[in-house]
């Protein structure tokens, strides 16, 4: 069952600021969502079955070549804080 | 005829018998835009000089008589490819600043042809929804009524496909983005295989299930396309080293040919014009000589579920590098690193792709893995075993492309529920990585909306879909939409 816990859980593991106001229509529409998925519920895991896929062959992997990067100026351009060639955040160490 | 009604093939004639220079033909293009758009709401960005600036230099390679394929030829992107220089935005305020330092694979592509690439096309926010609603910018119309969704999440690729503002369009399928816009506004529109199209540069959703692929006027241009853009990428991990000959089957014969009907995609949601119409295409196939098989897909119930739950755990993986720091969107109002990254991702995201975001974080949290993400992923491989399992005695499969024609702008908008349901005709394929076409096969009478069908392939059989396709599109009249 979602709750307004568990939507805060949620918000917190998604790095998604919430305000107490939306919670209440965020569980309605989340439950609903939910109740929608739990059709799978339905079914037991039942033979053993490869469930990591089988998408990358590991044989076609590239060699690991030293190759020129992108350029660090032109990266920086799209950051909003920026100085001296590095990316600026707030202060984390107090 | 009508310039924008000309298709790939006879434009790329008058273009080498100089007939028409491609500056003309982009002129005339954004011409068109300008005087369209305003209506349609296709495009977010219009490369004006860019374009003008590549149609000069492809006239230059006409010129010399190195013309391809695509040469000159002006093309719309969906605005979730990177496209170096030119703002790129996923339809969403988070990256409402974003200029790409690289281009997409499929980008690169086709410049190393000298396509032109005329603007950057409308979506739903980072392509989660099915109407284009959720886009950040604008709402798309669909052309042939404009009080109605043109389908999503690839709806402005799919309406200027319709409204003729390009030769051709690139859109990308995460769960039926190109083939249910497609059918919504009438165009034909392929989703390839996975693997066959390089994802490097397409902003990532559900990395194991988005393709690139690409709507136009019919399928034997959707296969030139395909040609040019497929291949392997040594950016893309998941990309394929077979090489398809997308083009090689265009003139297959249907005499022979087995289609499989799973019943329940003619069961109940689905709109009974829609069945009735779809069952009149497949009855032409049976006069050119197919055999018709009726096949079971009993999975399909967990389809909803199996896309969903796995689409969004990707999602929820792949949008944490929106954080505000590295590139677009962020924030004005923060004081510590957290509430800078938290904030910035409650201004920059819309609803939607917030509830994605929780959904499959969710699925993927301590205690709810098993329940949901790992039987999600259990579901992936019985689906592909069905599919597989009918492929052995099949050659194509034919399904409505979706439950309904295109609905009004509004509706269900505002019920997540009722937006993931309508997307059962299409997220198997997209589950098992399988190619499919969706090409018209009528209008409904009352209104006249166009009405999609679509041919799904086994993995790497391409060719065969777009052959398929092609045969019925050949007797078949498209209805343009008014504007």
């Amino acid at each position: 069952m979602l709750d307004t816990e568990l939507i805060t859980y949620l918000a917190n593991l998604s790095k998604i600021e919430i305000e107490e106001a939306e919670k209440e229509n965020l569980v309605s529409e989340m439950s609903a969502i939910v109740d929608l998925m739990d059709a799978i519920n339905e079914i037991s895991i039942e033979d053993d079955i490869n469930l990591n896929g089988k998408g990358v062959d590991l044989e076609s992997l590239r060699e690991d070549q030293i190759i020129e990067s992108y350029n660090r100026a032109l990266l920086l351009t799209n950051a909003s804080h920026k100085k001296d060639g590095f990316f600026v955040v707030p202060k984390i160490m107090e | 005829m009508e310039l924008c009604d000309m298709s790939l093939f006879k434009l790329r004639q008058m273009l080498d018998e100089k007939q028409i220079s491609s500056v003309e033909l982009t002129q005339y293009y954004l011409d068109r835009i300008k005087e369209l758009d305003c209506q349609v709401e296709s495009y977010i960005t219009v490369c004006k000089e860019e374009a003008i600036i590549a149609a000069q230099k492809a006239d230059k390679i006409i010129s010399e008589g190195k013309s391809r394929v695509l040469t000159g030829i002006p093309i719309g992107i969906k605005d979730n490819i990177c496209t170096e220089g030119v703002l790129t935005t996923c339809a969403s305020k988070m990256l409402y600043n974003f200029i790409p330092p690289y281009s997409a694979t499929v980008i690169e592509k086709l410049k190393e042809q000298d396509a032109v690439i005329l603007g950057k096309l409308n979506m739903d926010e980072f392509a989660m929804g099915g109407s284009t609603q959720t886009s950040y910018y604008k709402k798309t119309k669909n052309p042939y009524d404009l009080t109605r969704v043109p389908g999503g999440s690839s709806g402005g690729s799919a309406a200027a496909m319709a409204a003729r503002l390009a030769v051709i369009t690139l859109g990308s399928d995460t769960g039926g983005s190109i083939r249910q816009p497609a059918a919504f506004c009438g165009v034909t529109g392929m989703k390839p295989t996975y693997g066959a199209v390089s994802r490097y540069g397409l902003m990532a959703f559900g990395s194991s299930l988005d393709q690139i692929g690409p709507l136009a006027k019919s399928s034997r241009e959707c296969a030139e396309v395909l040609n040019v853009i497929s291949g392997w990428d040594v950016h893309d991990g998941t990309s394929s080293r077979n090489n398809i000959d997308f083009t090689s089957e265009l003139d297959r014969k249907i005499k022979g040919l087995k289609i499989a009907l799973p019943k329940e995609f003619f069961g109940q949601g689905i709109d009974e014009e829609i069945k009735d119409v779809v069952l009149k295409a497949v009855k032409k196939y049976e006069e050119m000589g197919a055999e018709i098989v009726e096949v079971s897909l009993p999975t399909l119930k967990y389809a909803i579920p199996t896309y969903y739950l796995l689409s969004s755990a990707e999602a929820s993986s792949n949008l944490s590098r929106y954080d505000g720091i590295k590139f677009g969107y962020c924030t004005p109002k923060s004081k510590t690193y957290e509430e800078r990254i938290m904030r910035t991702r409650k201004e920059g995201f819309g609803n939607e792709v917030k509830r994605r975001i929780f959904l499959g974080t969710y699925a993927l949290s301590s205690g709810y893995y098993d329940a949901y993400y790992k039987k999600a992923l259990y579901m992936r491989e019985k689906i592909k075993e069905e599919y597989a399992r009918i492929f052995e005695s099949c050659d194509v499969m034919i399904t409505p492309t979706a439950p309904t024609t295109a609905y009004k702008i509004g509706d269900t908008y505002n019920d997540p529920v009722k937006m993931y349901l309508a997307d059962i005709c299409t997220v198997t394929v997209n589950i098992a990585g399988l190619p499919a076409v969706n090409t018209i096969c009528g209008y409904s009478k009352e209104d006249n909306m166009p009405i999609g069908m679509s041919i799904v392939g086994k993995a790497f059989d391409d060719a065969k879909v777009l052959g398929v396709a092609h045969a019925f599109e050949k007797d078949f009249t498209i209805k343009s939409p008014s504007l």
